[in-house]
């Protein structure tokens, strides 16, 4: 292997190649959906591939013209000798791929619960914005973790033993999936939304927000930079509520940026991981 | 080896002390039992440092034989100063950063790490539940103590020229922010070495480029490295072939020692009597207070890629030609973590 002589840096939004995820992830996600759940799951699923040995180096959300769209970041490390990492991604699938319902129910399911009560005891009536607002960040966090120990402990490996790798009979993996989706879209997704909910209603009562539907009409940074002083966000959501018409007037096309070829190492596997959980 | 020294060999379960009789490592008596020590430091006033994670730092003035609990937290790293042996620094999980100045009387956290922005600190993460990161490595630069580097298990490098009140994370070039030690070469300040689970970087401007190096590495996973001066400056690096899941296959950790008498830029493996894959990983690498030729290594099991019931242990092997050969010293029980050598 030759060492480069540059330092590497990732490449930049515009030279990558950006597809829509389809499924569950929201085609027009608000800008608090952005910022907060697609933020998690981005994080949470890209760190679960890499400690795979999934041959990349992140996966990567945009919006163009308002719709959701992500990319795979290829890695140099990956693609430098990429049979060394398949190998080692089949090496470490040992490890996830044997015994997957075990996994599962000994300690993911266990953990991904516990991320539901926190999202369930986010923002109660007595807290200040302060903690408020230390718990937003920690909230997203909680659920990159629930997509990060759900996806590299079922549904990567069950898309692992689907073309071959691995030891565990796929019917059953594919079953833990079902399970744990159940668990993470519909049951955490429910109470993220309670979550912000009552953010949107501690807002409003406060008087920093009309409707808190409007809540979705800020990122995530914002509301929590914005909590403690007791910023007033009726203003900046007035001048987005007409903003939003515009989004929504503009199509967008399947697949922008760079042609990319069907085996680039990148992808490898990768429309099947999010085929099967976003 | 050298005659007279004492060896102290942390484990998953204790500390087990060694005496060079005549060349021949004797285990003189156990310490620490019980206790998982995954760092061991001896400074210059003949202080005994050990880090527990979960409990704290422990500090021995008796060469181990009594210890004092001088710090309570989750500590993962520890670094002395080379001007003062009485300042101490420890890094811990979640993420932060203490000092003493007087030898671990009392301890103070440098705030300054909690400042930095949250896109930084939002890299900070760890993949084994509670997924805090930690601080794994701490980099005291030896010309000016000021400077210092901390290697985030995950999180990047972040560096300090004002001795921990002010950061600045300079990851910038490496892929995988799993850094597992950061150090800067003693005869050039520029130069800066970084070891990570997927690769290792160097840097020649104070680390704020980092470029691969893996030419003659033919592994991926590197955990600790020492460097030696002496007449043929050299480094001399732990690896293995992937991150501890992949461990789980029948060659286990697949580990290997490298050496570079280049300043990291090419790499060749040791042998001499070391196998070419060994099962147990090697934990710690550590030179000898005295002779630069000398080197020992610390092997573990990796628990989890063992069938349940087999016995957990390691072993240490030492060279006296710079790596050129080795010979297995002894074996304790439990998977060794650590190694700390100094002078009789």
């Amino acid at each position: 292997m030759a060492s480069p002589i540059a330092p590497w840096r990732p490449p930049t939004d515009e030279e990558l190649t950006w597809f829509k995820p389809g499924g569950q992830l929201p085609t027009r996600p608000t800008r608090l959906e952005y910022t907060f759940q697609v933020g998690a799951f981005a994080f949470g699923v890209s760190r679960a591939l890499e400690s795979l040995y999934f041959p990349l180096y992140e996966i990567r959300s945009r919006l163009i013209e308002g719709e959701l769209y992500l990319a795979a970041v290829p890695s140099a490390l990956a693609e430098s000798d990429l049979d060394a990492q398949l190998g080692r991604m089949r090496d470490s699938g040992l490890r996830f791929t044997r015994g997957v319902r075990g996994s599962w129910e000994r300690a993911i399911k266990r953990e991904v619960e516990e991320y539901n009560d926190r999202m369930a005891g986010f923002a109660p009536a007595g807290a200040s914005d302060h903690e408020v607002a230390e718990g937003l960040t920690a909230l997203r966090r909680t659920r990159a973790n629930q997509w990060f120990a759900a996806t590299r402990a079922v549904f990567a490996p069950t898309v692992m033993l689907r073309h071959g790798i691995g030891e565990t009979p796929v019917a059953e993996a594919e079953e833990v999936s079902r399970e744990a989706l159940e668990v993470i879209q519909q049951k955490s997704g429910d109470l993220l939304d309670e979550a912000v909910d009552r953010l949107g209603q501690r807002l409003v009562k406060n008087q920093r927000l009309e409707d808190t539907a409007h809540i979705n009409l800020l990122e995530l940074g914002e509301i929590r930079e914005g909590l403690d002083p007791g910023h007033d966000y009726r203003p900046e959501i007035l001048k987005r509520r007409s903003e939003r018409v515009i989004f929504h007037a503009r199509p967008a096309p399947e697949m922008v940026g760079p042609e990319l070829p069907a085996d680039a190492p990148r992808m490898y596997l990768l429309r099947d991981v999010i085929a099967l959980i976003a | 080896m050298a005659g007279g020294h004492l060896m102290y060999v942390g484990s998953e379960i204790g500390i087990a002390v060694f005496e060079d009789v005549g060349g021949a490592w004797r285990e003189q008596r156990k310490t620490l039992e019980g206790k998982r020590s995954t760092v061991l430091r001896a400074s210059d006033d003949g202080t005994l440092y050990a880090a527990v994670p979960e409990e704290g730092v422990y500090a021995s003035s008796d060469q181990g034989h009594t210890w004092d609990l001088s710090f309570k937290g989750d500590v993962r790293s520890l670094a002395i100063d080379p001007s003062d042996p009485a300042t101490v620094y420890a890094g811990t999980e979640p993420i932060r950063l203490f000092r003493t100045t007087d030898a671990g009387d009392h301890w103070s956290e440098l705030e300054g790490l909690q400042c930095m922005p949250e896109s930084v600190r939002e890299k900070w993460w760890f993949p084994v539940y509670p997924h805090e990161g930690h601080v794994l490595s701490i980099g005291i630069d030896q010309t000016d103590p000021r400077i210092l580097y901390l290697g985030l298990e995950h999180g990047g490098i972040v560096r300090s020229d004002d001795s921990g009140e002010s950061w600045e994370d300079i990851s910038d070039g490496i892929e995988y922010l799993d850094i597992h030690m950061v150090a800067s070469d003693p005869r050039k300040q520029n130069v800066v070495y970084a070891a990570t689970a997927r690769a290792f970087y160097r840097s020649e401007d104070y680390g704020r480029d980092w470029v691969v190096s893996h030419q003659g590495l033919g592994r991926d996973y590197m955990h600790d490295f020492v460097l030696r001066p002496g007449e043929r400056s050299s480094l001399y690096m732990t690896t293995a072939n992937g991150t501890p899941p992949a461990w789980m296959r029948p060659a286990r950790a697949e580990a290997a020692i490298f050496r570079s008498d280049d300043g990291g830029q090419s790499w060749s493996q040791l042998g001499g009597g070391l196998p070419s894959s060994l099962e147990r990983m090697v934990w710690a690498v550590s030179g000898d207070p005295v002779d630069d030729a000398v080197l020992y290594a610390g092997m573990g099991d990796y628990a989890p890629s063992l069938p349940a019931g087999t016995p957990i242990g390691g072993d240490v092997w030492g060279s006296h030609d710079r790596g050129e050969s080795w010979t297995r010293l002894f074996e304790v029980e439990g998977a060794i973590r650590s190694l700390c050598v100094t002078a009789g």
